[in-house]
């Protein structure tokens, strides 16, 4: 049984790598589909054994996973696929949806809807039946809904569609089974419902004018993509609306309300969250002891030094000190190992001393973050101000989910509505929003500095609002637009918060571990062919204009492929009394702003187009410099010394 | 009448003029001012259908259409079935509107809630 689940663990997909699906194989395919937000992941896990990412705010999937399971004997692969509103379609994420139902070819269509909210959901029903797949209709979150003291005449609902309708609570488990038998029954034994909506003459006549040998939803998307029409309302809008009607109409007849109004908890703290008043001096709260107690000053202060001085500074290293001489013979060999740039006491110590401990923290508060709902919250009441730098408050989640890893969080920006707002944002997170490793090394080295670390603060604030208000004048577009569904408060289940932060930790300690080693080996290389010291020697024109020594030229070499390589070196640096405060300010300025790792700049090229991807970059080591620069004249002419 | 924006002041039947090219023409309360083009509601008195930025904190009403000339805004309206019928309460109004559809709550800015005309309980 274990074994069974640590072999499908295998399976799961990493954050940011993008299942393909191929839709041409015979494997019969089942698409979860459904508005964001009401479960489709979680029902994905349990119906799998395999893990999609689970959170409590609309977009957490802007991918598809899938999964290849048996049912009773037959493989079946299961997609689950990013949430839709409806099949008229607005950002990136739901175009992979529509495509997906259109292109594969599914055997069964399983829509997942909020019980509470059927009148809201039943118009997708509707016209995923319109696309004439075999479904099923799962009534998930039956559990919140009889909570507000809601039942639904599941018999009804049945009989109206002729399709199966289950009810289920998927993060209890509950009715995972009834689905996976009805999807098995329905493989074997595929019946289409009859079920056939009127929308009236005068709309019939246009639907069947529409296109011919394409199906009935194609038809009507067509239609409704239709604005030549005029003298009448939009018939996106009449569509819309009848389907909206017939929607409410049924919703009343399967729906039964007893009166039992209460004002839950979850409520009221919903109001403290969001009221101006209690809500800013809460995130303000949040951001002092959540990242600068907890991480910066905890974990990257103490936990990383503990790790440090008396794991690798009087076990490990001495360790390896000793018996690698006995072991290689040529000491150019052993250097290799354990010299100054050693695969052993370099590059293992930075990602397992300092990053892995500052990473895993983050990502440990970034998921109680997601799933209590508290981001949706923040980004509604931050709103205003980002409207300032060309963003809406939806650009909230991206930019707080790149202070965990930048390049998970510029694949995240695809659930911005307009390309503007998404090049803005990537920009943001190349420039101004620091990751977590960068962000837990950095605050450890400014902890204790209260000057350096306000001329940071400062800095980085003033940088991230400039350059988004600039933005925002020179991209063309529209303005942004804010609507975002605030989904109810819930208390956060240990096993989720420990599978997401244990999967994503993995991702990122597997990634980043080998890159840590080929630094080190090529700092080696570059060190015994002399490479090594005639890049630092270049890097020391601009290393020295912005007043910095000589050796954190390779911190920011390293910087070029990963920052928190380049943070760690830093790290080092001040460690071994190499430079004075303000030196440390600027230099933690400079490093903050540095553009991406390579991981982040490849993801920005795959989702913003190479030309972009460059330009940010170029950006960003602009702006970095530039900021250097003007810090360190700054700190002359005031000879000001922190 | 005088527009609430910019001033001006101009008969109603000269406000009309703005919403030519609006299909939902008879029954839209909203009148646009023929000098700046801000559109703001008529009195409503009688019938109490009034925009969604109009009502106030803790009110409650049903949607009673969707008015606006916008093809991107109605988009988004439609796909997230904020439709007539459908019950909406006012949760609250700043920093951000946040306001119940059904039983979902959604945080949406002005120039969404400004086309939503609700019918008031």
């Amino acid at each position: 049984m274990i074994f069974d689940r640590l072999s499908k663990k295998h399976q799961t997909k990493s954050c940011c790598r993008e299942e393909i699906i191929d839709v041409n194989n015979d494997t019969p395919k089942v698409i979860l589909v459904g508005s964001p937000n009401v479960g489709k992941s979680v029902i994905f896990n349990s119906l799998t054994g395999s893990y999609a990412t689970v959170s409590n705010y609309p977009g957490t999937t802007v991918t598809l996973s899938k999964a290849n399971i048996s049912l009773n004997g037959k493989q079946v692969e299961i997609i689950d696929s990013p949430g839709v509103y409806s099949l008229f379609t607005i950002t990136e994420e739901e175009m992979v949806t529509r495509n997906l139902i259109f292109k594969a070819n599914p055997r069964v269509l399983v829509h997942v809807i909020d019980a509470k909210n059927l009148e809201r959901m039943l118009p997708l029903t509707l016209q995923l039946l319109e696309t004439g797949f075999p479904m099923i209709l799962v009534l998930n979150l039956i559990d919140e809904a009889e909570k507000l003291g809601l039942t639904v005449d599941i018999r009804k609902l049945t009989s109206i569609f002729g399709i199966p309708v289950i009810t289920a609570v998927a993060v209890k488990n509950i009715g995972i089974k009834e689905l996976s038998d009805n999807i098995s029954s329905l493989i074997d034994n595929p019946k289409i419902s009859k079920f056939k909506f009127d929308y009236g003459l005068a709309l019939e006549k246009k639907i069947s004018e529409k296109g011919i040998g394409i199906g009935r939803a194609k038809r009507l998307l067509e239609l409704q993509s239709d604005s030549s029409e005029t003298g009448q309302q939009p018939l996106i809008y009449q569509i819309a609306v009848i389907r909206q009607r017939w929607a409410t109409e049924t919703a009343q007849q399967v729906l039964s309300k007893n009166e039992n109004g209460r004002k839950s908890f979850s409520h009221v703290l919903s109001g403290i969250f969001t009221s101006p008043i209690t809500g800013f001096p809460i995130l303000l709260l949040f951001l002092y002891f959540g990242l600068y107690k907890l991480i910066g000053q905890f974990v990257a202060g103490n936990v990383v030094n503990f790790i440090e001085n008396n794991i690798f500074g009087t076990i490990i290293n001495p360790f390896f000190r000793t018996i690698i001489p006995k072991i290689i013979p040529f000491p150019v060999f052993q250097d290799l190992f354990v010299g100054n740039y050693g695969i052993l006491t370099t590059g293992v110590r930075y990602a397992i001393a300092i990053i892995l401990p500052i990473v895993s923290s983050f990502f440990f508060l970034f998921a109680i973050l997601e799933d209590s709902g508290y981001l949706p919250r923040m980004a509604m009441l931050i709103d205003k101000i980002f409207k300032r730098i060309g963003l809406s408050g939806r650009a909230v989640i991206p930019l707080i989910l790149g202070l965990g890893c930048s390049s998970m969080a510029t694949m995240v920006t695809r659930t911005l509505p307009t390309k503007r707002e998404r090049v803005i944002a990537t920009l943001m997170l190349a420039l101004a929003i620091p990751c977590s490793a960068q962000l837990g090394v950095l605050m450890a080295l400014l902890t204790g500095q209260s000057g350096a670390m306000l001329v940071w603060t400062i800095t980085i604030l003033i940088i991230f609002l400039t350059v988004g208000f600039l933005g925002a004048q020179i991209l063309p577009g529209d303005k942004p637009l804010f609507y975002m569904e605030i989904p109810p408060l819930r208390i956060p289940s240990l096993g989720n918060i420990w599978h997401k932060t244990s999967s994503r930790v993995s991702w990122y300690f597997l990634e980043v571990f080998p890159l840590f080693i080929i630094a080190s080996f090529f700092l080696w290389l570059g060190n015994i062919t002399g490479v090594l010291n005639m890049l630092v020697n270049i890097m020391n024109v601009p290393v020295s204009m912005i007043g910095l020594p000589k050796e954190t030229g390779v911190a920011y070499i390293f910087g070029f492929f990963r920052r928190d390589y380049g943070a760690a070196g830093l790290y080092d640096i001040y460690k071994s009394g190499l430079m004075n405060v303000n030196q440390l300010t600027i230099a933690v300025v400079t490093m903050t702003l540095f553009p991406a790792c390579i991981a982040q700049a490849l993801m920005m090229a795959k989702e913003r187009g190479r030309l972009t991807g460059t330009a940010i970059f170029a950006v960003c080591i602009s702006i970095a410099f530039i900021a250097g620069l003007l810090l360190k004249n700054i700190f002359n002419i005031f000879s000001i010394t922190l | 009448m005088k527009c609430s924006f910019c001033g001006y002041l101009f008969k109603e039947n000269e406000g009309a003029g703005g919403c030519e090219s609006c299909p939902i023409i008879h029954g839209c309360p909203l009148i646009s001012c023929p000098n700046c083009g801000f559109e703001f509601p008529k009195s409503l008195t009688e019938n109490n259908v009034m925009p969604l930025t109009e009502m106030k904190s803790g009110e409650k009403g049903v949607i009673h259409s969707v008015c606006t000339k916008d093809q991107t805004i109605l988009a988004k309206i439609v796909a997230m079935g904020m439709l007539p019928g459908i019950k909406v309460g006012i949760k609250q109004k700043i920093p951000s509107l946040r306001c119940r559809f059904g039983y979902t709550e959604y945080a949406i800015d002005d120039s969404i809630a400004k086309v939503i005309l609700v019918e008031k309980e």
